[in-house]
């Protein structure tokens, strides 16, 4: 297994303009929370870490302890071991944390013969929140001509929705949402991703829990990955894909490979020959500076190849998918690797 | 727990619940009133009759006493009590069932308030849907009362009305216990069919099955002795001694699922 772990997330910084004192206080923090039904332990010793402001992805394949894990901090089942802290304050004291949180947990639940007002009206009124926001919400998810229809009308899309309005009544600072594209088609998808993004707009952090890793790397600035329960990586998603970012160049004679090669280990880079190429494995360090940095590097790599009369007719960066490093981390074996290519330059 | 009350009752607005829940009690109300006078017969008739008297228990004598308004309605109590049951029951265990227990828990992180809040709104509910059964009972009741030429002159008297009240009161009790209990149920087995069949199983057959091979049994089994709160007491077992017992079984029942309530998971 391997583990990769951080423990300061600059870029998210840079990216939210936090202040470091921020980052002191995670909006989510657990140590050691372990639930076990039985002989079975569904979450094992879990050391995980939201930053505020990002929006979180948490993924892992079924049964990975994903949902249990969101049970355990919206006070829906009670941790076997360790400790957590929602905003500051005691995972064995959901009450007080609880009204900032809007959550959407698994499938939404609502009453079939109410309408969707009268359904946020019920958890308005429970949750203490104000009515007026009820047709606020419905707008905010597209549903504000369909909220006086009973719920049991409604596509599975907008009961999705719906559910997501439900989270936002309490205007919350943490919105929790359980695999929010579940069961949804294409279309749905997209909406709901585009939905996902401009709420996190308005500020608040977004935990979203997912086995869809296209969809949490096209939405997510910040991961946590577990299997088995246990802590795999958390981190900037950046952080995680740029382990496997590869620099590919290519000659116009072949015969100048090798001295290519031999440029670029010098420098201090892992190059590789392979397929009349140079394969250059870049660094978390550079894949993570931004493009500054990486155009800095091509550019570098450029004037350095002319200085040695070869002449470059490919530059390209493959990244790797958010699917492939994952699979690289819970070491599943897959036949055939999915990449992402962003050709960057061509002289 | 006010909070949880008012959500309560909103989402008790929903058509299946009005409509099911006040159609099925005026309904039983106006049924056993109906036949009550209907097969309500002289005294003189009900003496040589082999069973002792009519099915439900009446005379022509007999309604024309200060109780006889609310005869009907006493009768259907009972009836009333184990729909009482089944609505209390399935209200909890359809919240496990849609998954709804989850947004209310989230919403209401303090489950005790949330359960008192809801049960005290059910109670409020049928506590209004009561009487308006017993006022359908006994304006059918005056109907009938003519076409059965039984004297109304003793049902509004003090005594007649204190019936009517006394009556109404012990409905709500009845409806109170078996709600409880019903509520209780619901909380500790989570599952509609499972609940119902044993909730229905004892209250209904087996109570009674097992009250033939034991004369006590109407003393102790929660749902004969319920209802005996219903009818005011019976020749077995005392109104008062009736009454306690049935508080008893509620609170031991409540006190059991509160602690039940608040700390099981919610893994639904």
């Amino acid at each position: 297994m391997t583990f990769l772990t951080t423990s300061e997330p600059a870029d998210i910084d840079q990216k939210k303009g936090a202040a470091g004192a921020n980052m002191s206080a995670p909006v989510v923090e657990t140590r050691g929370l372990t639930k076990r039904y039985g002989s079975r332990t569904v979450v094992d010793a879990l050391d995980m870490r939201i930053p505020p402001g990002v929006v979180a992805g948490f993924i892992g394949p079924n049964g990975a302890g994903k949902t249990t894990t969101l049970r355990m901090l919206l006070g829906l089942v009670r941790p076997s071991a360790g400790d957590g802290r929602v905003f500051s304050l005691p995972l064995h004291s959901p009450a007080s944390y609880l009204p900032r949180v809007g959550a959407l947990i698994e499938s939404p639940a609502f009453y079939p013969g109410l309408s969707g007002q009268r359904n946020l009206a019920v958890q308005a009124t429970l949750g203490g929140h104000p009515l007026a926001r009820i047709p606020v919400v419905l707008e905010r998810v597209g549903l504000a001509d369909r909220g006086g229809d009973r719920y049991r009308t409604y596509s599975l899309g907008m009961k999705q929705r719906l559910g997501i309005a439900g989270a936002l009544l309490g205007e919350p600072t943490l919105l929790i949402l359980d695999e929010p594209t579940n069961g949804l088609d294409p279309a749905g998808i997209r909406d709901m991703r585009a939905l996902v993004r401009s709420l996190a707009q308005d500020g608040p952090t977004v935990l979203i829990s997912s086995h869809l890793l296209a969809e949490v790397q096209q939405v997510c600035d910040w991961l946590v990955v577990i299997e088995h329960g246990r802590l795999v990586f958390q981190g900037p998603t950046a952080r995680l894909l740029a382990g496997g970012d590869e620099l590919t160049l290519r000659c116009e004679h072949l015969a100048d490979l090798p001295r290519l090669q031999g440029l670029l280990t010098g420098r201090g880079l892992v190059a590789t020959l392979a397929d009349d190429r140079v394969h250059v494995e870049l660094t978390e360090a550079i894949a993570t500076s931004g493009a500054s940095g990486i155009n800095g590097l091509l550019g570098e790599i450029n004037r350095a190849a002319m200085a040695e009369q070869v002449t470059l007719v490919e530059l390209t960066i493959t990244r790797a998918s958010l699917e492939e490093r994952y699979l690289t981390l819970t070491k599943e074996p897959t036949e055939e690797p999915t990449w992402d290519s962003t050709e960057v330059g061509v002289r | 727990m006010i909070r949880s009350f008012k959500a309560e009752l909103l989402k008790l607005r929903r058509p299946a619940v009005v409509y099911g829940a006040t159609g099925a009690m005026l309904g039983f109300a106006l049924l056993a009133t109906v036949l009550t006078f209907a097969t309500a017969t002289s005294a003189a008739t009900a003496a040589a009759s082999p069973v002792g008297g009519t099915a439900l228990g009446s005379t022509l004598g007999q309604l024309g006493q200060p109780g006889g308004l609310t005869r009907g309605f006493t009768i259907a109590a009972g009836f009333i009590g184990l729909l009482v049951f089944v609505l209390f029951t399935t209200n909890m265990t359809s919240e496990y069932g849609l998954g709804t227990i989850r947004v209310l828990l989230t919403r209401q992180p303090r489950r005790a308030r949330l359960l008192a809040g809801k049960l005290l709104a059910l109670l409020g509910f049928v506590a209004a849907l009561l009487f308006a059964a017993e006022l359908l009972s006994a304006a059918a009741a005056i109907a009938l009362a003519h076409y059965r030429d039984v004297s109304t002159a003793d049902w509004f008297t003090a005594d007649g009305l204190r019936h009517l009240a006394g009556d109404y009161a012990n409905a709500v009790l009845t409806a109170t216990v078996f709600g409880t209990v019903g509520i209780s149920l619901g909380v500790f087995c989570r599952s509609t069919p499972i609940a119902l069949g044993i909730g229905l199983a004892w209250l209904g057959p087996l109570e009674h099955i097992l009250q033939l091979s034991w004369s006590e049994a109407a003393r102790w089994f929660p749902g004969l002795v319920f209802d005996a709160v219903a009818s005011g007491g019976t020749t077995i077992t005392t109104y008062q001694r009736a009454l306690v017992t049935a508080l008893t079984y509620a609170a031991l029942a409540l006190t059991a699922a509160a602690v039940s309530f608040t700390r099981r998971d919610v893994s639904i």
